[in-house]
Order: C-alpha cells, then structure tokens, then sequence
C-alpha cells in the first residue's frame, strides 16, 4: 500500500494506474456526496465521472500539507453546488429537496406499525435528505468518515462556527421530526 | 425543569463532541438523576449511530471506466511554472547572440580584440574552420542566433502544447 505522500507524488506526475487507485477508493463516497446533494437520480452517475475527472485535472492545485479526502470532498461538494445553481435557473428542472418525504410518507402511512429498526433508519435518513442543503451536507460530512469541523469548514467553505450551528439546529431539527412522526414519545 | 431545558442541549453537543470535561462530568451526574433526560441521551445516542452507520451508495464500476478511459496511459511531462529557468536561459541565450550580432555589424571588433577576449581554443577552433577572416562571420553568428531563438521557441511551444493538452481532458 502506498502512503498518501506517495500517492500525491504519483497523481501530481499524472500516474494513469495511480488514478485508477485513488478512484477506487473515493467512488462510494463521491458517489454518496452526489446521491445527498442531488435529487436528479438519471444525473448521478454522469456528475460523478465529472467530478473524478475534475479531480484528474485539478490535481496539481492539490496542496501536499492538506488531507487528500478534505480537498476531493471540497471538489465533490463545489461540483454539486454548482449543478445545483446551473439548475435553479431552468425552473423546468428545479429540483424537489421534498421528493423524498413524499414517496416515503405514502409507502409507510402508519409510522407507529412501521416498528422495524430499519424502517425508523429510513425515515431518518429520508429527514435527513429533506433538510435544506446546507443542514443536510453539515450532517452528512459530520458522519461521514468522521470529518472534523475544521474539515467541513474548508470543504464547504463556511466558518466553523457555522458548521457547529448547523450542526446543532439539524438535530434539534431531526429530533423534533422524528418524534412527530411518532418515533420516539415527547420527552 | 430549568436545568433540564439546558442539559438538552448538552447532550447535543455532547454528541457533536464539542463539550468540555466539567461540562461532561455535569451532564453525566445529571443523567443518572434524570429519568427525562436519560431517555433523550439515549435518542440522541442512537441518532448518532444510525447517522454514522448510514451505508455508502455504491457507484457502479462504469463511473470509473468512463473517466479513465479519458486519462492518457503515457505520463505526461507536465510543464514547470510559466517562466521556469530554462525559459529565462534560452531567452537570454538569445538575446546575447543577437546583441553580439548587433554589435559587431556597427562596430566589428579588430582581430586583436577577438586574440585578447576569445579562448585561444575556440580561436584555434575558428582559424581552424577560416571563419575568422571570412567576411560571411557575420552572417554565421545571425543564422547561428535565428536557430537558436527558432529552437527556444520550439521548445516552449512544445511545453504550452503539452500543457494544452492535459488541460483540455
Ligand atoms: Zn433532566
């Protein structure tokens, strides 16, 4: 296995079996951050290529003393607020952050049968992706991989204070839909 | 139930990981008193599990494949800095020869100067060849100094080409 230093020296020289590593390694969670930010689920598969070709062309702007996940996470995450912005001018294309509530509120009407632990994971993550996006990518970087603040701060370019904000009011957020929706009692 | 409404919020942070020692200790003292607050520590707790445990989507292989089919399999040599140190010497290297050109159209040195400054070797070099006394000399150093400034550039059009084409993928 290579280190990160020598992976970052062999992707600066343009290492075409270097790449293919590093994109093996990132796919599933490029992949993901696109799936949480996009809601056009026919684009998904194209923007990631984008995003990992982005990666290709940009390498050389990557800074060695950074962490490699951070700045590839930044690039995903710009990728998709970019496409975004591109589709909030085509009100035809305008996306439903909703969608996902929608379609799941009519396959459980009943979320006191819904007992299964799998099905209260499902509406969590359903809340989780009808949050507005910026809630929504805080939660999501903060759990995945364990991403620090400092990390989130730099990849979605906000400040950590911010993030901490955001972070907080999403689970107050998630806490109160959830018990809404009769998942936990109110306490 | 003051102190409770306060402690909800601990226990968020505290999930966040963004609470002091004392306030842990506090929190923790608190819990085990407050049957309440117990059962939100546990919500958020679990919360935090299902969160972190929220399985990766799977990107299918084509995602990959398209893209590296995109990446040429020779390394490139990717071009330095704009004005890397082999751009500065061939330019000077250039300037040079054209401006001993220059010089020596309007004002051509006599032989002795050319003994006095010229390496006796290269001196020998030049006899050897007759070009000291040929009157094409001259005509030797520009069409020496036109290839030259033609092969710099070359040269940096090879690297701006090379450039060119890693940025256009
Ligand atoms: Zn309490």
């Amino acid at each position: 296995m290579l280190s990160e230093k020598e992976l970052v020296e062999k992707l600066k020289s343009g290492d075409k079996r270097a790449f293919e590593t590093l994109f093996i390694e990132y796919k599933d969670i490029v992949y993901t951050i696109v799936c949480r930010m996009i809601y056009n689920k026919n684009q998904i598969e194209d923007i990631t290529s984008d995003i990992l070709l982005k990666i290709y062309k940009n390498i050389r702007q990557f800074d060695e003393r950074a962490k490699l996940s951070t700045w590839i996470y930044r690039v995903a995450y710009n990728h998709c607020v970019d496409y975004i912005t591109k589709l909030k001018r085509n009100p035809l294309e305008a996306y439903k952050p909703l969608d996902a509530m929608f379609s799941l509120s009519s396959s459980s009407p009943n979320p006191e049968e819904a007992s299964l632990k799998s099905e209260k994971d499902k509406v969590l993550y359903a809340l989780v992706d009808s949050m507005p996006e910026r809630y929504r990518m805080v939660i999501n970087f903060y759990y995945l991989e364990e991403t620090s603040y400092k990390d989130i701060s730099e990849i979605m370019g906000i400040p950590i204070g911010t993030v901490k904000t955001y972070l907080f009011r999403a689970k107050v957020y998630l806490k109160k839909k959830m018990q809404e929706m009769g998942f936990y009692e109110r306490m | 139930m003051n102190g409770c409404r306060e402690f909800r919020q601990t226990i968020i942070r505290f999930f966040s990981g963004d609470l002091a020692e004392n306030e842990e200790k506090l929190l923790n003292k608190h819990i085990r008193e407050c049957g309440r607050c117990k059962k939100e520590f546990l919500f958020h707790k679990e919360m935090a599990f299902m969160l972190k445990n929220r399985p990766l989507s799977e990107a299918p292989e084509s995602v990959i494949e398209k893209v590296l089919s995109l990446i040429p399999e020779k390394k490139l040599v990717y071009a330095k800095p704009y004005f890397n140190w082999r751009i500065i010497l061939s330019i000077s290297c250039v300037a040079v020869a054209w401006g001993i050109a220059v010089i020596t159209i309007y004002f051509p040195p006599p032989l002795s100067f050319i003994n006095i400054f010229v390496n006796k070797l290269i001196l020998m070099i030049i006899k050897y060849l007759s070009l000291v006394k040929n009157p094409y000399f001259l005509i030797g150093v520009v069409a020496y100094s036109i290839v030259f400034s033609l092969s710099s550039i070359f040269f940096f059009w090879k690297t701006q080409v090379r450039e060119a084409a890693f940025s256009r993928i």
